[in-house]
C-alpha cells in the first residue's frame, strides 16, 4: 500500500513541476529554436541530476532513521504546505489559476524580446530553458529525495519520478495545446495534500509519535488536510471582498 | 544571477514566511512536549498534537479575514457603487 501511495506522489508532484519545466523550453523552442532549448535544457537536468547524486549519499551518510525522517518530512512540508496555500488560494479565486500555458507565453515572450544571435550561440535562450529546467527540476529532485529516503521508498519513488518523466516527454510531442485543457490547479492543489500528508507522517515518525494504522495513516491525514482545505476556499469565497466578487 | 537566486528562494521558502517558521516552530513544539510528556502519551498523541500546529500554519498562511458585520457590508456596498475620488478599485487579488 505504501508503495503504491509513494509512487503516486511521486508521479504526481513530479508530473507538475515537469510540465512547468517543459512549458518553458517549448516556449523558448519555438522563438529561439529547439536546439538552443534542448541544450539549456539538458544542461538544467544534468545539474539538478548532480547534484541529487551528491545531496542523496549525504542524506543518509551517518544519519540515523529517526533523523533522515525529520529532515525528510520538514522538506515535504515545505513544498507540501505550500502548494497547498497555492491551491486554497487559486480556487477560492483569490489568485489566478495555476497554467502551464500561461508560463509556455511567458518564456516565449521574453525569449522573442531577447537579441537576435545571428550565427552564435544563442546563450541567452538557453539560459532561459537552463533556469526555468534547474529550477523546476531542483523541486522535482528534492521531492523525489524526501520520498525516497526512509528506508523501502526509494525504488517507488524513482519509478513515479520516471513515469512522470515519460507521461511529460510523451506530452511534449504533442505540444501546447493539452497544457491549455489540464485542470492544474486541482492537480496541484491535490499534490500539496498528499506531501503535506506524508511530510506529516514521516516528521511525527521521526520524532517516534506512533500513527494509528501505521502505514494508512497518509490516507486519513490526507483526508484531514483535504477537509482543512476545503473550509478555508468555502471561508475565503464566502469573505471575498465584495469589489473582488462582483 | 540574483534573479536566480530570488527565485531559488522562492522555490524552497515559499512566498511566505509563515509556513517555514511555522514548520520550525511545529518541530520545536514537538520536542518539548516529547520531553514533557510521558512516553506512551507522547507515542499516543504527539502525530495528531503535530498535524493541528501544521493546520494551525496553514491557516495563518491564508488572508482570512474576520465575518463582516451588517454595517460594514453596508459600508462596503457604498464604497464599491461611489468610491472616492483617487480610490481604484481593487479586482487583483491579495497580489499574492
Amino acid at each position: 500500500m505504501t508503495f503504491v501511495l509513494t509512487l503516486m506522489a511521486a508521479a504526481g508532484a513530479s508530473g507538475v513541476e515537469l510540465l512547468e519545466a517543459l512549458a518553458i523550453v517549448l516556449g523558448v523552442g519555438v522563438t529561439r529554436g529547439h536546439r538552443n532549448a534542448l541544450l539549456g535544457a539538458l544542461a538544467g537536468g544534468l545539474s539538478v541530476l548532480a547534484l541529487c547524486v551528491v545531496l542523496g549519499p549525504a542524506l543518509r551518510a551517518g544519519a540515523s532513521v529517526a533523523v533522515i525522517r525529520v529532515i525528510v518530512g520538514s522538506l515535504l512540508l515545505l513544498f507540501g504546505l505550500e502548494w497547498l496555500r497555492k491551491g486554497v488560494l487559486r480556487v477560492a479565486g483569490r489568485r489566478g489559476r495555476a497554467s502551464s500555458y500561461h508560463e509556455f507565453v511567458e518564456a516565449r515572450e521574453s525569449s522573442a524580446a531577447l537579441p537576435n544571435a545571428s550565427g552564435r550561440p544563442d546563450w541567452a535562450a538557453r539560459a532561459i530553458a537552463f533556469q526555468g529546467v534547474f529550477l523546476e527540476g531542483l523541486e522535482v529532485g528534492l521531492i523525489v529525495l524526501a520520498l525516497g529516503a526512509t528506508p523501502g521508498h526509494l525504488v517507488p519513488a524513482l519509478l513515479g519520478a520516471a513515469v512522470a518523466l515519460l507521461l511529460i516527454a510523451a506530452a511534449g510531442l504533442a505540444l501546447r495545446r493539452p497544457l491549455q485543457r489540464l485542470p492544474e490547479t486541482q492537480i496541484k492543489l491535490g499534490m500539496g495534500i498528499a506531501l503535506t500528508a506524508f511530510g506529516t507522517y514521516f516528521t511525527a515518525l521521526g520524532l517516534d509519535a506512533h500513527w494509528p494504522l501505521a502505514e494508512l495513516a497518509p490516507l486519513y491525514l490526507g483526508a484531514l488536510f483535504a477537509l482543512t482545505a476545503r473550509l478555508a476556499i468555502r471561508r475565503l469565497e464566502r469573505d471575498r471582498p465584495v469589489a473582488e466578487a462582483t | 544571477m540574483s534573479s536566480l537566486l530570488w527565485r531559488l528562494r522562492r522555490k524552497l521558502l515559499g512566498e511566505t514566511w509563515t509556513i517555514p517558521l511555522g514548520i520550525a516552530a511545529a518541530l520545536v513544539l514537538a520536542l518539548v512536549f516529547r520531553a514533557l510528556l510521558s512516553s506512551g502519551e507522547w507515542q499516543t498523541m504527539g502525530g495528531f498534537g503535530l498535524a493541528a500546529v501544521l493546520i494551525t500554519t496553514l491557516i495563518r498562511s491564508l488572508p482570512l479575514e474576520r465575518r463582516r458585520t451588517p454595517d460594514e457590508t453596508a459600508a462596503a456596498h457604498v464604497q464599491q457603487h461611489d468610491p472616492p475620488q483617487g480610490v481604484t478599485r481593487c479586482t487583483s487579488g491579495n497580489g499574492g
